[in-house]
């Protein structure tokens, strides 16, 4: 059951010039703003743009916790990429990493949680394993889990 | 100053590079760091310049200075990116009269390895009709199994440059960039008989995506500075007024592996970026071949 003090909204699709945001109405009760992503969205450079103009009452507000929940791969990677992607007070409590199996033919988005992945500042990832019982690789960039020491 | 070919001759041996010998022949390389002190004496409508370790800072440097095709040394595709970039220089209609310009399998026309893939066009005739291009780009990907690791990234790049395309390219009068300023929010019609066209295709080692448009209005000062500009800083910043966010560049080539521009001013411009097939992570780490070309 959706908490008074929590406004959550949802992101289905890529988030470009085609989407208008909801009204982001923080009132005084308000103490967390959830997003939800679905594995499939992503942001275009304009996405980018209106998301961050989207997001500037929390920016303004830090009694107002942000917390994203199931960030796709390409989420993070601009979360790590672009200046103020999010504000100081933002929290991603969940992400998608994709794995790969070693001939490159089969992927799996797997949901991670970040309480779950990142513990004593190392990050430790479950084993995923292909339909042929392989071990998949994480298809991620080096660069990519810097995020989790920082919000 | 060595030629291409006496500059790599290992990497030319395979056959399949044979018949443009007369074309590596003529064309040098500058290789970053160790030629520098004589850059000098290179010619720049006859250079390709190689990076050890390239980045897209010194790569930007090298295009300021004017030269055209900065190329990475670490990446297994190396030879054919010396080829192409020697093409441009010297025959680019080789490159890019062709129905997917800048794939490599269509470079040699004995080789087989674009054929029997299937290929992609989409005719854009307006802002609106890019859902239904990356709709059909989601279905083309879905139908070619070697290509889904890299949808995510394919979608973004291609989002991007039949935006770039649609808004930065065209002209409508006096060869005024009638959209460039019109918020991307804003729906736009590129007028009678116009359109660009939207492709996508793949080699055996490539996933290709372009766009090509008739208007031939790029600009390469403006896109060097744009590039020196977004590559500047560790994270780039939105432009938060204005027509664009000021990232689409930034987003194609962070996303891919290569990325090509061609101009024919006033007559046609193809922005092209190949993606390695394989992992997200290759293309993400992979240190960019970039060719800017205008003729």
């Amino acid at each position: 059951m959706q908490q008074d003090n929590i406004l959550v909204f949802k992101f289905n699709e890529p988030i470009t010039e085609r989407n208008s945001f909801p009204a982001l109405a923080i009132e005084e009760k308000h103490t967390e703003v959830h997003v939800e992503f679905s594995e499939r969205t992503y942001f275009n450079s304009v996405g980018i743009r209106d998301w961050m103009k989207w997001l500037s009452p929390i920016k303004k507000n830090h009694l107002v916790k942000l917390i994203l929940f199931n960030c796709p791969t390409s989420i993070i990677n601009q979360i790590n990429l672009i200046s103020d992607f999010l504000p100081s007070n933002a929290v991603v409590s969940s992400f998608f990493v994709q794995f790969i199996n070693t001939e490159g033919t089969e992927t799996k988005a797997i949901l991670l949680k970040k309480d779950d992945v990142y513990i004593g500042g190392k990050v430790i990832l479950p084993v995923v394993k292909d339909s042929k019982g392989q071990i998949m690789e994480v298809d991620v960039n080096h660069k990519f889990f810097k995020f989790l020491n920082k919000i | 100053m060595k030629t291409a070919f006496d500059t790599f001759p290992e990497l030319f041996q395979n056959n399949t590079f044979m018949p443009f010998k007369n074309i590596l022949s003529r064309i040098f390389i500058l290789r970053v760091p160790e030629d520098l002190p004589n850059i000098q004496k290179y010619d720049i409508k006859k250079t390709v310049i190689v990076l050890d370790k390239a980045s897209i800072y010194m790569s930007t440097k090298m295009l300021q200075m004017g030269f055209s095709h900065c190329l990475s040394a670490d990446r297994k595709d190396l030879n054919k990116e010396i080829l192409a970039a020697s093409c441009l220089l010297l025959e680019p209609a080789i490159l890019t009269n062709n129905d997917t310009p800048f794939l490599f399998g269509n470079l040699i026309k004995k080789n087989k390895s674009a054929e029997g893939y299937e290929k992609l066009y989409f005719e854009a005739f307006s802002s609106d009709d890019k859902t239904v291009m990356l709709q059909k780009l989601d279905e083309y990907i879905n139908r070619n199994p070697k290509l889904n690791s890299l949808r995510d990234l394919a979608l973004q790049i291609s989002d991007e440059l039949i935006t770039n395309s649609i808004y930065e390219a065209t002209i409508k009068r006096h060869n005024m960039r009638s959209n460039v300023n019109i918020d991307r929010t804003d729906q736009v019609t590129l007028g009678k008989d116009k359109s660009v066209v939207f492709y996508a295709a793949y080699d055996e080692e490539i996933f290709l995506m372009g766009c090509l448009d008739s208007f031939g209005v790029l600009n390469r000062k403006d896109v060097v500075n744009h590039l020196a500009k977004v590559y500047a800083t560790d994270k780039a910043v939105p432009t938060l007024s204005g027509g664009g966010a000021g990232l689409g560049l930034k987003l194609i080539i962070d996303n891919a592996a290569n990325i090509y521009f061609y101009c024919e001013k006033g007559k046609r411009t193809i922005v092209a970026c190949g993606c390695i097939i394989g992992s997200v992570r290759e293309n993400l780490k992979a240190t960019k071949h970039i060719h800017i070309s205008i003729v």
